[in-house]
């Protein structure tokens, strides 16, 4: 039996009723990652022993009838910038292609502690940098619903094994849209929490004042469960929140009548016009639905993602400092301290982190770090200020993950401001660190396409009401 | 703001990387590009740039927690000697 089209809670209350195992459902699932995923490239590595280990280790606990986790038995897969103590982890990048963590990432630690089995290591782009997959040192990640198609970025492996159905839920960091982006090329649902909701101890950090762990599921229901497991305060991460955490899946079924704004800025020329209409459709059913919606308008928005190419290099450039060759990665020997630096950054990291590095170490220089990097913050702080305002207004943002469906493997890898602007729409949220969740809506010439919707901050429980709202109003959805 | 070749390298320097000079050239473009797009931010209006004060990190107490237990927090394949990283040479003699 196939057990990959099974929901989480069709899983639990199979292993309740004794249907089937924890060890049936994993070598499933280990069966179908050896059959696609050569061609598909989703994971950086597998881990078939010990996911077998903790089969049987939960399989044991059925039997003495202590199902007790929340992800008991769920099979999890999780980005590969996520530290897993003693098992590589690579970011994507050659630079750590034999690193082994010392210790492990607090989101890994809570889905293990919630009893998830968790399959393997996703691929990703290099320390999370690119909106396509492309930029893997380990090839890029092919969408599941057209191999041409590139899958997004970075989260690339998370949200093309949720699709192809190599896992059922996984884990993706999100810091200028990487897990609502590549859930909504590949027609899955992908939720980026509140910055500070979820622990970054662990996380490879990319651009730490963005950096978000986030989920990447079939269904809102099923990210909801996740990001109640993952979220909460972590003393080791000090920029965690002390908020509490509500239990997101027992409140998704109170449902509300909404205040809902369809952001202007996000609907303009450059949107694929087939995409605009599937969410002036929406639109429509949620309000014949009973919410309210209107059209809203945030102009600053349009400074939104020259501010992300501001401060995220600048950060970038502080935090890759570290791969000196010296305390762990990869190096390259020389004699004088300096060149064995130089060479070893130069040989193993790859041409957009180099190219992000450079960019940052401008933008901070003296002379250039008043006109570009204060000016940046100073305006990553009026965007703030102006989606405070918005939301005295409505309850929510809406409008399309991305402005065109998944584009063609290599399009845009000469014109790096090309692929920057993938991700027009998923960086405001980002750089206001605000929720947001990306469901699949339709398909577009074939592909899917995604709705986003931007919550205020600690929202989360009504952003995922909404979702699944969006979920019932559009209707079944079909993997590929 | 127009980047030459040798801003390029000077940058790359000062980061610690080394280029190619396929990279370089590539690179004096692409980020020339970069920095002409996000020069936009240029018109964002003086009375909406001020930065607000950041909210304190929750720190947690100056506590041992012994949730490490780390023999070396450096690669095997690293040289160590007594606990410590081998390294090239800092001064020249």
């Amino acid at each position: 039996m196939d057990y990959t089209t099974l929901s989480i809670r069709e899983l639990q209350a199979g292993y309740k009723s004794g249907a089937f195992t924890v060890t049936d459902v994993v070598q499933s699932y280990l069966e179908r990652i050896k059959k696609q995923d050569k061609d598909l490239n989703s994971y950086i590595t597998v881990w078939p022993e010990e996911a077998l280990l903790q089969a049987k280790r939960l399989d044991k606990k059925i039997k003495t009838k202590t199902i007790e986790g929340k992800l008991f038995g769920v099979p999890v897969a999780v980005k590969d910038v996520i530290s897993t103590k003693d098992f590589t982890t690579t970011a994507g990048s050659q630079m750590l292609k034999n690193y082994k963590p010392v210790y492990s990432a607090t989101v890994y630690e809570k889905i293990l502690a919630e009893q998830g089995v968790v399959l393997g290591k996703t691929n990703c782009d290099e320390f999370a940098m690119g909106a396509s997959g492309e930029n893997s040192s380990f090839g890029p990640t092919k969408n599941p619903w057209d191999s041409s198609r590139v899958s997004g970025g970075s989260s690339s492996g998370s949200a093309a094994a949720v699709a192809a159905r190599l896992c059922r839920v996984a884990l993706g960091t999100d810091t200028g849209g990487s897990v609502r982006q590549p859930a909504g090329f590949c027609g899955v649902v992908g939720v980026k929490p509140t910055y500070g909701r979820a622990s970054r101890h662990g996380i490879i950090a990319m651009a730490s004042s963005f950096d978000q762990v986030g989920v990447i599921a079939p269904t809102v229901e099923e990210c909801a469960l996740v990001t109640e497991v993952i979220s909460g305060l972590d003393p080791l991460d000090s920029t965690s929140s002390s908020e509490p955490v509500p239990n997101y899946t027992s409140l998704l079924s109170q449902p509300a009548k909404f205040k809902i704004g369809i952001l202007k800025e996000s609907m303009g020329a450059d949107v694929n016009p087939s995409i605009k209409q599937h969410i002036i459709n929406v639109a429509d059913k949620l309000t014949t639905a009973g919410h309210k919606v209107t059209e809203v308008s945030l102009p600053d928005v349009q400074y939104a993602l020259p501010v992300y190419y501001i401060i995220t290099p600048a950060e970038v450039s502080a935090n890759l400092a570290r791969y000196d060759g010296l305390r762990f990665g990869e190096s390259e020997n020389d004699q004088d301290l300096i060149n064995q630096y130089t060479k070893t950054r130069g040989q193993y990291l790859g041409e957009e982190v180099k190219r992000r590095i450079i960019l940052g170490t401008f933008v901070l220089s003296a002379g250039y770090y008043d006109a570009y990097y204060r000016r940046a913050l100073a305006a990553r702080q009026a965007l703030k200020n102006g989606f405070a305002k918005l939301f005295k207004k409505v309850d929510f943002i809406i409008g399309p993950t991305s402005p065109t469906i998944a584009f063609a493997i290599g399009e845009k890898n000469d014109d790096p401001l090309a692929m920057y602007k993938a991700d027009i729409n998923t960086v405001p949220a980002s750089v206001a660190g605000l929720p947001a969740m990306s469901v699949p809506l339709a398909l577009v010439d074939g592909l899917p396409m995604g709705l986003q919707i931007i919550a205020p901050w600690f929202k989360e429980t009504e952003l995922f009401q909404i979702g699944q709202s969006v979920e019932n109003l559009r209707g079944e959805w079909k993997l590929p | 703001m127009t980047l030459t070749q040798a801003d390029i390298l000077k940058l790359a320097q000062l980061a610690r990387l080394s280029l190619s000079d396929a990279e370089t050239t590539k690179f004096q473009k692409d980020i020339d590009s970069i920095l002409h797009y996000v020069a936009k931010i240029s018109e964002v209006k003086a009375n909406k740039l001020r930065v607000a004060k950041v909210k304190p990190n929750t720190v947690r107490a100056d506590k041992v927690l012994n949730k490490f237990n780390v023999v070396s927090p450096f690669d095997g394949n690293k040289k160590v000697q007594e606990g410590l990283l081998v390294v090239p040479p800092v001064f020249k003699k």
